[in-house]
């Protein structure tokens, strides 16, 4: 019995494909499961019952159950006691040392959910072997639809795959030793003036560091509100695969989570410029319909809800976000009536959605320490289970304090890459207080970093005006580059 | 408070921008489906059925894919790339092509600040055979290339495994 925790849309593919080969007198199935990853061991509450009665009605008693999942961090501390078989598709070998101790997982070394399946089908027993090899069909070549809007994303470097010595070669592991041409040799007569004060190479080799450079209407832009944002935002995000979740949570209100939420995404949105990737800033703080309802969205804009429900119905997805003025942003407004939660498994495929869709998401959560108590909480939980980075948003408020201490002690930020944006108040007895500072510490001990942010009515004015914070104040724009900077760069060096 | 305003802005109303990735796209289609066809010395026109975003319409009916090369890369890229070629159909092996089902394509330098640079992402899927032995390949690659300014044609293109650093080879 082959269950797929793999990701969507692999997931359905990867099934399908096992289930064709599976031989038919072998009596097994494969099945996708309704909840993906990590997430399938480690649900608590209802989420775990609805998951153990899903396991009693798909799962014969005397089944031998496989589990094909891509490598989490933490996975591995989930493994120890199952009765099943495991198939975990890992980044690097080193991974592998991760589940060393676990007889029953495979490992397989990949980041492609098909490629595991496909392992799966090469070592059980229980699928069809090959027939004996045919002829392949000549004329007929399997080209993909090229996405000239999706980013070209690199991963991680990996070692190299398998041997290429061993394995048959094919036409680009023969092409990929080819180095870019070197460049023409010119004439004499063809020297230009630029020539005479550089080095006449106009080629630019593969090495070189080549920036995307921004667009014709986002130099406008830029010009205009005179924001420049560093270019390594920009080059780190392009960088980072698969697209970050960044979620920003609080423990209590009114320390400008909305502000930070947005404010960040923001920054990416204006560091992608014109590159064909773009952020997308989600509402899903459900609880306090007055932040993002004071915004001018238009009402026609597609809401989360929408979404999660065509996602879950296999319905026509809704319109594409509205586009905020930054250039590469996609706003998700939520509806303003939803009250209940989403279920983890349909936030993950939400999740999923959008990193096929976005290549850095924020996501603005509710006032709530995540648990499976309220809907809120357990929007906060479901969510942090799938995020890349926290950002939890305070001030000097002696109680914001105490939230971000208490935020960091539930289990749901165990493991997790967390920074904090900290508003700092301009009374100077204030901040400095002993109190004030002595909490500061105790945070600073459990995050990757606090950036400061200055206190500033002009963050509330931007809202009464209903224009972007980056371009109402230059102390706001660079104090929000700077915490965006910081946070793109825990990612990228968290990997 | 984030710019969200009463009207969507659209990310490039730019038509000639438009016109630019949309040419850009088709050549980095054209010279993928070109270049393996040239390996596997497939001498047919472009089918307009199979391959629907191969938009070089002046090219589709020529059967040799080095000559329809010809018309849009470099000839010293053509040039480069005909020993390994040579060496590779010496090697006996057969290639099922399959590059999954969607690709992704990154597009640099189209404001002529620098050389013009569009970076593909794909996978290969194809099945390798010699003999009896078949192998099922499931890698990404990157290929790179560099076009002329005007987008007139392809100046230089490399191919190099996803994940392994430009120039580091």
């Amino acid at each position: 019995m082959f269950l797929s925790l793999l990701p969507d849309p692999a997931s359905t593919q990867a099934v399908g494909m096992l289930q064709a080969a599976l031989d038919p007198t072998a009596e097994s199935a494969a099945v996708v499961a309704p909840v993906r990853g990590l997430l399938f061991f480690s649900a608590r509450g209802a989420v775990a019952r609805e998951l153990d009665g899903w396991w009693e009605r798909h799962v014969p008693a005397d089944a031998r159950p496989v589990l094909l999942v891509m490598d989490e961090q933490g996975l591995e501390a989930h493994l120890g006691g199952l009765d099943s078989e495991v198939v975990v598709g890992v980044a690097s070998d080193q991974e592998r040392t991760r589940f060393a101790r676990h007889q029953h997982a495979q490992v397989v070394v990949t980041a492609d959910p098909i490629a595991l399946a496909e392992h799966a089908m090469a070592a059980f027993p229980c699928f069809r072997r090959a027939a004996p090899p045919a002829e392949p069909a000549a004329g007929v070549i399997f080209m993909p639809r090229l996405q000239p809007r999706a980013p070209a994303r690199v991963p991680p470097p990996q070692p190299p795959e398998q041997s290429l010595t061993s394995a048959l070669p094919d036409p680009f592991t023969e092409l990929s030793i080819l180095g870019p041409l070197p460049p023409p040799e010119r004439r004499a007569d063809e020297l230009s003036r630029a020539s005479l004060f550089a080095d006449g190479n106009a080629h630019v080799s593969a090495g070189a560091d080549v920036r995307p450079l921004l667009g014709f209407v986002s130099r406008l832009l830029m010009r205009r509100h005179r924001i420049v944002i560093p270019r390594e935002i920009g080059d780190l995000v392009l960088g980072l695969h698969p697209p970050p979740l960044v979620v920003v949570p609080a423990r209590k209100g009114g320390v400008g989570k909305t502000v930070t939420a947005g404010a960040v995404a923001q920054v990416i949105g204006y560091a992608l410029g014109d590159t064909t990737g773009s952020a997308a800033i989600v509402d899903q703080n459900i609880g306090n319909p007055d932040q993002w309802g004071r915004l001018d969205i238009p009402a026609t804009a597609g809401t989360v809800r929408q979404l999660m429900a065509a996602l879950s119905s296999g319905l026509d997805l809704p319109p594409t976000p509205a586009w905020a003025k930054t250039p590469a942003l996609g706003v998700y407004p939520e509806d303003r009536a939803a009250a209940d939660a989403y279920p983890p498994g349909l936030i993950q495929r939400f999740v999923q959605h959008l990193r096929e869709r976005h290549v850095f998401l924020v996501v603005d959560l509710p006032n709530r320490l995540p648990d499976y108590t309220t809907a809120e909480a357990a929007i906060c939980a479901a969510y942090l289970e799938l995020a890349d980075l926290v950002i939890l948003p305070t001030t000097d408020d002696p109680s914001a304090l105490l939230g971000v201490l208490e935020y960091l002690e539930t289990p749901s930020m165990r493991g997790k890459l967390v920074m904090v944006s900290y508003i700092v108040s301009t009374d100077r007895e204030l901040r400095s207080h002993h109190v004030v500072t002595e909490l500061l510490d105790e945070i600073g001990k459990r995050v990757v970093a606090i950036e400061t942010v200055p206190r500033s009515e002009k963050a509330t004015l931007a809202i009464v005006k209903g224009v972007s914070i980056l371009d109402i104040s230059p102390g706001l724009r660079d104090a929000y580059i700077r915490v965006t900077r910081t946070a793109v760069r825990a990612l990228a060096a968290a990997g | 408070m984030f710019g969200r305003r009463s009207r969507r802005v659209e990310v490039s109303p730019d038509v000639q921008r438009e016109r630019q990735i949309e040419h850009v796209h088709s050549l980095t289609y054209a010279l993928l489906l070109d270049l393996v066809a040239w390996f596997l010395d497939l001498r047919e026109p472009v089918n307009d059925g199979l391959f629907p975003e191969y938009r070089l319409p002046q090219l589709k009916d020529i059967a040799d894919p080095r000559e329809r090369l010809g018309a849009y890369c470099s000839p010293r890229l053509l040039a480069a790339w005909e020993p390994v070629r040579a060496r590779w159909l010496t090697r006996g092996i057969r290639v099922k092509p399959d590059f999954g089902t969607t690709a992704t394509l990154q597009i640099e330098g189209l404001d002529g600040e620098e050389a013009p640079r569009a970076v593909a992402r794909f996978t290969d899927r194809s099945v390798i055979e010699r003999g009896a032995q078949r192998q099922y390949n499931s890698r990404d690659w990157v290929l790179t290339t560099w076009l002329r300014p005007d987008l007139s044609r392809i100046e230089d293109a490399t191919f190099r495994p996803a994940g392994v650093e430009a120039g580091a080879r």
